[in-house]
């Protein structure tokens, strides 16, 4: 099939061609499939079920169902775990293979992030759940952890405070430590101010706690893969 | 270091964020996500088919979608809909494409038999019949950010702005390569 085009108008000829592409209708019953919430896939359903992992660990962090284990951070460690963990997820040179757990339709940890990151995926790595997110240029991890940061263990002058919390941060490598009641994040990637205000532009309601909204977050995944009882056995364990 | 983020200040700025977010819109004349997704099933596959190329991955994608729209109507303005649904739909698709590359697949095409090349013999209405299909396939060949923005140019008739808008990337950047997409079309259609 060949064709031929004016060398003054090949542009909009090619457009024309496009313009004139059929509409393509959904199978019969895929719409209602899709608003049942229903997996198409066996793969999908798989994730799902990886993904609610990931909400159940979130909310059990949050409901304080964990002890609370010191946990000294280092931030060295966090910062090669955050460019293995890229390479990794961006395949961008890294030897290291992390078990994904969500392929990128979660929504864990956005509370914590500015607008306009989309998550990319989520893996376990060095028995962390961490959470990828990209805008742009601009490459984002979020670590969950149970435990307590061991404060100490922390250079004193990135101590920071923020909404009244104990936070820790440090400007050159971006990484940021939050403890809530139970459980610890470590952001890569953002300025402290940028941590600071993310919950403002969260879909979650802002005037929750940390671990109210860590909840909601667990019960937004749960909600958008269609196991809403996950929340209410996550808080029960 | 103390870094002094205190209340005061960060509640000003959720206060005028999130007055931003709710000003002047009835949420009322808001469709639900079920409206959305009964009333504009056939625009919102059809724009993931383009971008999609088999209906398996289509599936999937619009699925998807119809999440991000339940997620994000409580944020949505009242507007310019299909602009809107085009731009999670083309965002979802990157974001799949993105997270997809570390472990890359090969989607089968719907209907082997119509990738086959033809017979050389074949003439003008056999011709006319696949060019669909030989444009969508043509399409698939596109790297995967040239791929939407051609779509979003070309099969949905979004201008420059919007397109730069909808996928966050400066409008210099959507010339550039809608421009270099067709230009491969070009040659693929000429050969």
């Amino acid at each position: 099939m060949t064709a031929h085009f004016d060398e003054e108008s090949w542009e909009a000829e090619i457009g024309a061609m496009l313009g004139g592409l059929p509409t393509v209708g959904p199978p019969d019953g895929f719409i209602e499939s899709a608003l049942d919430r229903r997996p198409l896939h066996a793969g999908r359903t798989m994730a799902g079920m990886a993904v609610l992992a990931v909400a159940a660990v979130i909310t059990v962090i949050g409901t304080g169902a964990v002890g609370r284990t010191v946990v000294t951070v280092e931030p060295d460690e966090v910062a090669d775990r955050h460019v293995s963990v890229e390479a990794s997820v961006f395949g961008t040179g890294s030897s290291q293979e992390y078990n994904v757990v969500d392929d990128g339709n979660g929504v864990a940890a956005s509370a914590y992030l500015p607008p306009g990151f989309q998550a990319v995926s989520t893996v376990e790595a060095y028995g962390l759940v961490v959470s990828v997110f990209e805008r742009r240029d601009r490459k984002v991890s979020v670590s969950f952890q149970p435990g307590a940061v061991d404060w100490g263990a922390l250079e004193a002058e990135g101590m920071a405070n923020v909404d009244g919390r104990q936070t820790w941060f440090d400007p050159e490598s971006q990484i940021t430590v939050l403890q809530s009641a139970d459980g610890i994040v470590t952001i890569v990637g953002l300025d402290l101010d940028e941590v600071a205000n993310a919950p403002v532009s969260s879909e979650v309601d802002a005037a929750r706690s940390w671990w109210q909204r860590a909840t909601d977050t667990a019960g937004a995944v749960a909600e958008q893969l269609g196991y809403p009882e996950v929340g209410g056995t996550a808080a029960a364990s | 270091m103390q870094v002094g983020i205190t209340r005061s200040s960060t509640e000003s700025k959720r206060r005028l964020r999130f007055n931003r977010q709710l000003g002047g819109v009835d949420r009322a004349s808001v469709p639900t996500w079920e409206e959305i997704a009964r009333t504009h099933d056939r625009f919102l596959y059809s724009l993931a088919y383009r971008l999609c190329g088999n209906h398996h991955d289509t599936q999937d994608l619009v699925q998807e979608v119809l999440l991000r729209v339940r997620r994000g109507l409580n944020t949505y303005q009242p507007g310019n809909l299909e602009g809107w649904l085009s731009r999670i739909t083309t965002n979802a698709f990157l974001d799949r494409v993105r997270s997809q590359k570390r472990r890359p697949t090969v989607a089968l095409p719907d209907d082997p038999d119509r990738v086959i090349a033809g017979s050389p013999d074949a003439d003008a209405e056999m011709a006319a019949r696949d060019l669909p299909q030989h444009l969508q396939d043509l399409l698939m060949d596109l790297p995967p950010d040239y791929r939407a923005v051609v779509v979003l140019k070309d099969v949905l008739g979004f201008s420059y702005e919007e397109i730069a808008s909808a996928i966050d990337v400066p409008i210099g950047t959507v010339r550039s390569r809608i421009h270099r997409g067709r230009s491969r079309l070009r040659v693929a259609l000429t050969q």
